[in-house]
């Protein structure tokens, strides 16, 4: 996989398509992950595909202390791969940074899709550090994959346990938000669109209403039969969404 | 050998039902249960029994610290042995420990430890731990800062304990443009630092480089001698090898007069703490970043067996080394035995343990004081 070096960490990304380019950010637990849903993308983009420090297969960098560490990250990975104003988007995690993003730098972006991002203080979300790997399909999945029929190895174990102790640091507390967003999400004037799952139990439904009332320039895309992940249940209806917007964007 | 005697102070009123009807008996089993008559009834008899245990010969009794649950009641140790500190005149009071990375900021630990060490005349034993990782949960506190935390924490009040102020603190996870804590300790150059642990690798390696003296709370006894031998090697690797002064064993003692009273009386009591108290879902044992992922591949290859103990019956207990129980004669013998193959020096013996009572409690407390531990001194 190609990589960029961003304060001495090797941020692994992957590149298909063409078109306009769209910078996609990855959740919390799909780093190297290339699923339809980027398929469907890249048919009609330069879909670039980067992983966040600490939730691939490399140990977290020391410097990664917060959401904000993983914002100026993506910023980075944007000025050396010379990528002039790409869409941008982000799923669950890394909507939230995309979101980080955007409210500090709408200027480097044509547009912002963000789908079931987490990054605002919304009541009532499950707490996920508590939560075994069933407890998680079961809360973010509308039809939870059924359990394997071996238990998973130790490495494997060892490899979901340091992706959880990277969202615990930029997630634990505040609880994965950040107060500081909602308070300067003004500032991202760019076109955005805000995509939900029907079906999230994660993040519930009011949280996107929340999302448009703060971005001061997006709509509502909700996708019928989808939990938290709707690029994933969903891949071509969400893809759709996507690239109707983008395209509505383009110059 | 030197003996401690330790007490966890544990609500023993849980309803016979409480395993299937809670989760946990941690974090979340409501706080409404807590009934601060029995409460006031319960700290001062166990707050007596400590006090007893320095009446009947042992060395040192020990404290230590949990949060918002009904293992044990002492969500701050200091305040514990403040109590002790006036009520007791020769033993050592350890404190096992004081849960660095919880605290706010360091200083209040570097200034409360060195109170208790002056006016006690220097019989403080200030031991220092990360909490478990349910405490991540009770107190909103990233298990992923956990290890930082603690190192820094106590990097800083050894170097408040050892150098005059004020001086400045500039570190990761703690910033003081101030440090001069007054009093400062009696004992040169601090008070001794202990450091239980379940046997991470980071912990081990610590104590080795230190010198710090090393407590392994109960646990199979191959596993404490599979953590054991670690602390040996790492000592021997790196050239400092590991006293037996600097290993320590925690284990629930009890002593009666005949082995089939020992668990008539105390076996329900013992099964208490491994059942009821020690209920919790292991995702909130082992939150996220609490371990590094060395100490997390060790810690899960030991899963299946820890998971085995809920089941097991009092004597399988003692069987595995969770406990043990006899008559005078056989708790020396198990208890030479264990020192003979684990290597240990302090025996840190918790003497009440689940529900207990206090008749037993004081009468195990007299027997070990005058029946096992004279026999033992000269291991």
């Amino acid at each position: 996989m190609p990589q960029v070096t961003v304060n001495g960490f090797s941020v692994p990304y992957q590149r298909r398509g063409n078109g306009e380019p769209l910078l996609a950010l990855h959740a919390e637990d799909a780093a190297g992950q290339w699923r339809p849903f980027h398929d469907a993308l890249a048919a009609r983009l330069d879909l670039i595909l980067p992983e966040h420090p600490g939730f691939g297969e490399a140990e977290r960098p020391d410097w990664l202390d917060g959401i904000l560490d993983l914002a100026y990250c993506q910023l980075e990975v944007l000025d050396q791969l010379g990528l002039e104003r790409p869409h941008l988007l982000g799923e669950s995690l890394g909507g939230w940074v995309a979101a980080e993003m955007a409210a500090l730098a709408p200027e480097r972006f044509r547009s912002l899709t963000l789908i079931a991002p987490m990054g605002l203080d919304v009541p009532g979300i499950p707490d996920v550090f508590v939560m075994n790997r069933r407890q998680w399909l079961e809360v973010t999945r509308l039809e939870p994959p059924t359990p394997e029929a071996e238990p998973p190895s130790i490495e494997q174990l060892v490899k979901e346990s340091r992706v959880h102790a990277t969202l615990a640091r930029v997630g634990w507390n505040p609880y994965l938000h950040d107060p500081r967003l909602q308070r300067w999400l003004h500032r991202a004037v760019l076109p955005a669109l805000v995509v939900w799952g029907r079906e999230d139990r994660l993040l519930p439904a009011a949280t996107a209403e929340r999302w448009c009332e703060l971005l001061p320039n997006a709509r509502l895309k909700l996708i019928a039969k989808a939990g938290h992940f709707p690029g994933l249940e969903q891949p071509q209806p969400t893809a759709d969404a996507v690239l109707g917007f983008v395209g509505g964007q383009a110059h | 050998m030197e003996f401690y005697c330790f007490h966890l102070m544990p609500w023993p009123y849980l309803p016979g039902d409480f395993m299937e009807k809670n989760p946990s008996s941690w974090v979340t089993y409501s706080n409404k249960h807590f009934d601060a008559e029995k409460g006031h009834a319960l700290y001062n008899r166990y707050l007596d029994e400590l006090e007893h245990a320095e009446e009947v010969g042992f060395d040192g009794i020990c404290v230590n610290e949990h949060h918002q649950t009904a293992y044990g009641l002492m969500p701050s140790p200091d305040i514990i042995a403040a109590m002790l500190a006036r009520r007791t005149k020769r033993a050592k009071i350890a404190i096992l420990g004081n849960a660095l990375s919880l605290r706010d900021h360091p200083v209040r630990v570097a200034e409360e430890v060195a109170m208790l060490d002056v006016i006690t005349g220097g019989r403080i034993i200030s031991g220092f731990v990360r909490g478990i990782g349910l405490e991540y949960y009770s107190f909103s506190l990233d298990p992923s800062r956990s290890r930082d935390r603690f190192v820094e924490a106590l990097d800083f009040i050894i170097k408040a304990w050892t150098e005059p102020g004020p001086f400045e603190w500039h570190g990761k996870e703690f910033q003081q443009r101030y440090v001069n804590p007054w009093p400062r300790p009696l004992q040169k150059p601090h008070p001794p630092i202990w450091l239980p642990s379940t046997g991470s690798q980071e912990t081990i390696e610590l104590c080795a480089e230190r010198g710090y003296p090393f407590i392994r709370v109960y646990e199979r006894v191959d596993v404490v001698k599979q953590i054991f031998d670690n602390l040996r090697a790492e000592g021997e690797r790196i050239g400092k090898p590991v006293p037996r002064e600097n290993i320590g064993w925690m284990t629930p003692i009890y002593v009666a007069e005949t082995d089939a009273k020992a668990f008539e009386e105390a076996g329900k009591a013992v099964l208490y703490l491994f059942r009821e108290l020690s209920h919790r879902p292991m995702e909130m044992l082992v939150p996220p970043g609490y371990m590094s992922a060395r100490s997390m591949g060790f810690a899960l290859s030991r899963r299946e067996r820890r998971q085995a103990i809920g089941q097991a019956t009092a004597e399988q207990l003692d069987e595995l080394g969770f406990c043990v129980f006899g008559s005078p004669a056989t708790v020396r013998d198990k208890l030479q035995e264990h020192q003979k193959k684990l290597g240990f020096g302090k025996l840190v013996g918790l003497m009440q343990f689940g529900t207990l009572g206090a008749e037993q409690t004081r009468r195990n407390l007299d027997l070990f004081g005058a029946e096992v531990m004279p026999e033992l001194r000269s291991l």
